[in-house]
């Protein structure tokens, strides 16, 4: 828990986060197909999403960002976002908390990782509110692996952080409801899951900070919407234990969650060896900034490393040219595996699994569907 | 235009869309025109499918209560798949936009007033077995403005009947659902056995609800405070201490006093101690309270530190600082008074400083 005082101590304009957050919004807002299903890069991350069986759109959004800072430090973000459905908008309060949790961890990078995490979900909750007034939000459930500050989770509403050991599943994340905070998971009864607190509430807002177990080695991550969690437990541990990898489990649970009536949007991420997370990666552009979704991935790229630019240049920056005047650069998206999430033999898993094993070959070299460059004079 | 009707639209032959209102908790809220007889209604739809899911049900469950402090619903019915009510227009807007944005806090005499009307609509309510359940400030309509002239509680979107099973179970997977509705602003008015035992949740949730508002009113503050920590006081439903200048000027102490006592009737933790809807009736109705009229004015000017004068659009009004509840104005302080005939001014009282 933390003191109001600890949120508004480091609280920063949010005018200055607008060269990322403006182009992620918009990023994170293009159109998509119903499902997709990845592995990120040559991390060991997958990273899925759902529309469902009855809503009209997805409103979760989940992501990865990756900061090469130095040649000795990388920082990785991992969030999802569940857009509040029947609020107003609920699509775009997701993309909005997203783009302004991801453009602060960028703009903040050098803070300790609690400020940084608690500044993140500040900002978003300031911004979102400032456009929707409390009638729209979003739930905001996130983890930073920093090589140099280590690991540390944030999270508000009932998006979810489990942490998975021997094919167990353990929520390190306490629900924002009533159940949730009574501790009580055995009786669903209308009131008693409502959202005590989300990212737009404004005035308020207390996100719980997770610190994950420090045991060696560090636990698998799987992070969900409420669309796959209303699963039973012991269940998601069947579909998991039994997976032959990471995006396959996590496609499977989408899977499951669709049979049993797909309600909702659901979105889930799984990182594995996140010790890998916290080494430097080796042979990286300095300065790169990478963002993947389910969908696609984008990359940032500045003159400087945020380490030399500390990322307090933000006001020099410029962007060189509007996106939209720029000529359109190819567009080369890794396609996400939809056939995956349509074919339900296990046949299908392995073509397919090769199929992904291709895909982030081509993710290596596509061409990044959005290149912005930043002159910090 | 917001929401899925525009104006000039005639819906059902018969009501046409004049403006947009709002949004209620689940539900459009529109102004319109009823060409039968040729009155303006409130026209409500709901916003999505789980509103819909409960938008035929609190419409029948609403319509059972009739009474002048509660809003009344006048129609219901469902066209191309779309649920529509229609209810009586209150021109004004909530509690929470109407006064609590605008003052720190109520002077007692308001605030005996508003807990009477409502203890008489929450009454009217319970007699035909309609418990509420989601009283809270965005709930109870104000007419007038800061005048206040009356009072009518809205919303009854989650109501129940008495003797119906006072909870539903949620079907598997449509728990995801209720993400459509947020508990933010409800939890500070909650009662505990809402929080903790939901299926024993009857007519005092209501009388606790009531008491929870009518601490916000009088204080500035809400009586378990904000945030998730509510949970765990609310539960505990330790009683929340009353700030000293409630009581501590003459012309207010007897009222607030009583004020006090019925307000923590209101908020026991057992459930059975607490008040019925017709005894707090019964109970306000003792209480003595003007019904003037309020007014919104600049001081003027203060002397001694003392007295001083109101300008508003009629000659100014004097005011003693002793009719001032809570924080003392200063020059150029926007206040909200009533007023009496005096000679060679009018007297305010009471004074209390706007936001």
């Amino acid at each position: 828990m933390h003191s109001k005082q600890l949120v508004f101590d480091f609280h920063v304009n949010i005018m200055t986060l607008a060269p990322y957050q403006q182009n992620l919004y918009n990023w994170f807002m293009r159109k998509a197909t119903n499902s997709a299903v990845r592995r990120v890069a040559e991390l060991p991350i997958a990273i899925a999403t759902d529309i469902g069986l009855v809503r009209p759109e997805n409103q979760d959004r989940s992501a990865i960002l990756r900061i090469q800072l130095t040649a000795n430090r990388s920082s990785i973000v991992v969030v999802l976002c569940d857009g509040m459905g029947g609020m107003s908008d609920g699509a775009e309060c997701a993309c909005l908390a997203i783009a302004t949790f991801l453009s602060s961890c960028i703009q903040n990078v050098n803070l300790p990782l609690q400020k940084r995490l608690v500044s993140a979900v500040t900002n978003a909750n300031d911004l979102v509110f400032a456009k929707y007034n409390g009638r729209g939000g979003a739930t905001l459930s996130a983890f930073i692996a920093d090589s140099q500050d280590g690991i540390l989770g944030i999270n508000v509403g009932d998006s979810r952080i489990y942490s998975i050991e021997n094919n167990k599943l353990s929520q390190i994340t306490v629900d924002d409801t009533i159940l949730g905070q009574l501790g009580q998971t055995n009786e669903n009864i209308h009131g008693q899951n409502e959202l005590l607190q989300y990212v737009g509430m404004g005035q308020g807002i207390d996100p719980h900070v997770i610190a994950f177990p420090k045991d060696s080695p560090l636990p698998n991550i799987l992070l969900t919407s409420d669309g796959i969690h209303f699963l039973d437990k012991q269940t998601m541990e069947l579909v998991i234990k039994h997976s032959p990898d990471t995006a396959i489990a996590v496609r499977r649970l989408i899977e499951l969650a669709k049979w049993c009536g797909g309600h909702d949007n659901a979105s889930g991420i799984i990182a594995t060896n996140l010790s890998s997370l916290l080494i430097p990666r080796l042979n990286a552009n300095l300065g790169d900034i990478e963002v993947w979704d389910a969908f696609g991935e984008v990359q940032l790229v500045s003159f400087q490393p945020p380490c030399l630019t500390g990322f307090k240049n933000e006001r020099k920056m410029e962007i060189k040219a509007p996106i939209e005047n720029k000529p359109k650069p190819t567009r080369k998206r890794t396609p996400p595996n939809q056939d995956l999430l349509h074919k339900k033999t296990i046949a299908l898993e392995k073509k397919n699994s090769k199929k992904d094993e291709k895909n982030q070959a081509e993710t290596k070299k596509s061409i990044p569907q959005l290149q912005i460059d930043f002159d910090a004079n | 235009m917001t929401g899925p009707l525009n104006v000039n639209e005639v819906i059902d032959g018969r009501y046409q869309i004049k403006s947009y209102i709002d949004k209620g908790g689940m539900q459009y809220v529109y102004k319109a025109n009823d060409l039968i007889l040729k009155r303006l209604i409130a026209l409500k739809t709901p916003q999505n499918p789980s509103a819909e899911k409960r938008f035929n049900r609190s419409a029948i469950v609403a319509a059972k209560v009739n009474h002048p402090n509660v809003a009344k619903t006048l129609d219901y019915f469902e066209i191309d798949n779309r649920q529509y009510l229609i209810e009586e227009l209150i021109e004004g807007g909530d509690l929470e936009k109407i006064i609590l944005q605008k003052v720190k806090y109520v002077d007692p005499y308001l605030v005996a007033k508003i807990f009477h009307y409502l203890a008489k609509g929450v009454a009217a309510s319970h007699h035909v077995g309609v418990i509420h359940r989601d009283l809270k400030p965005t709930n109870v309509m104000v007419l007038s403005g800061l005048h206040v002239n009356s009072i009518k509680i809205t919303d009854f979107g989650i109501a129940k009947m008495a003797e119906e099973e006072l909870v539903e179970a949620i079907e598997d997977g449509e728990a995801t659902i209720s993400k459509s509705r947020t508990v933010v602003g409800a939890l500070p008015y909650m009662a505990p056995e809402v929080i903790s035992t939901p299926r024993e949740v009857s007519f005092p949730a209501d009388i606790w609800s009531l008491g929870a508002m009518m601490f916000e009113l009088l204080t500035g503050n809400k009586p378990f405070g904000t945030g998730l920590i509510v949970i765990h006081k609310i539960i505990e439903a330790i009683p929340p201490e009353f700030p000293s200048f409630i009581t501590n000027k003459a012309q207010f102490s007897y009222l607030s006093k009583k004020l006090i006592e019925l307000i923590l009737s209101c908020l026991q933790k057992d459930a059975a101690t607490r008040p019925t809807a017709d005894q707090l009736v019964e109970h306000c109705g003792t209480l003595c309270y003007p019904t003037t009229e309020r007014y919104v004015g600049t001081v003027k000017e203060i002397r001694y530190n003392s007295w001083g004068f109101i300008s508003n659009d009629e000659p100014d009004v004097f005011f003693n600082l002793d009719s001032v509840y809570g924080e003392n104005p200063v020059n150029g302080s926007n206040v909200w008074f009533s007023k009496f005939p005096g000679d060679p001014n009018w007297r305010a009282h009471p004074v209390v400083c706007l936001k």
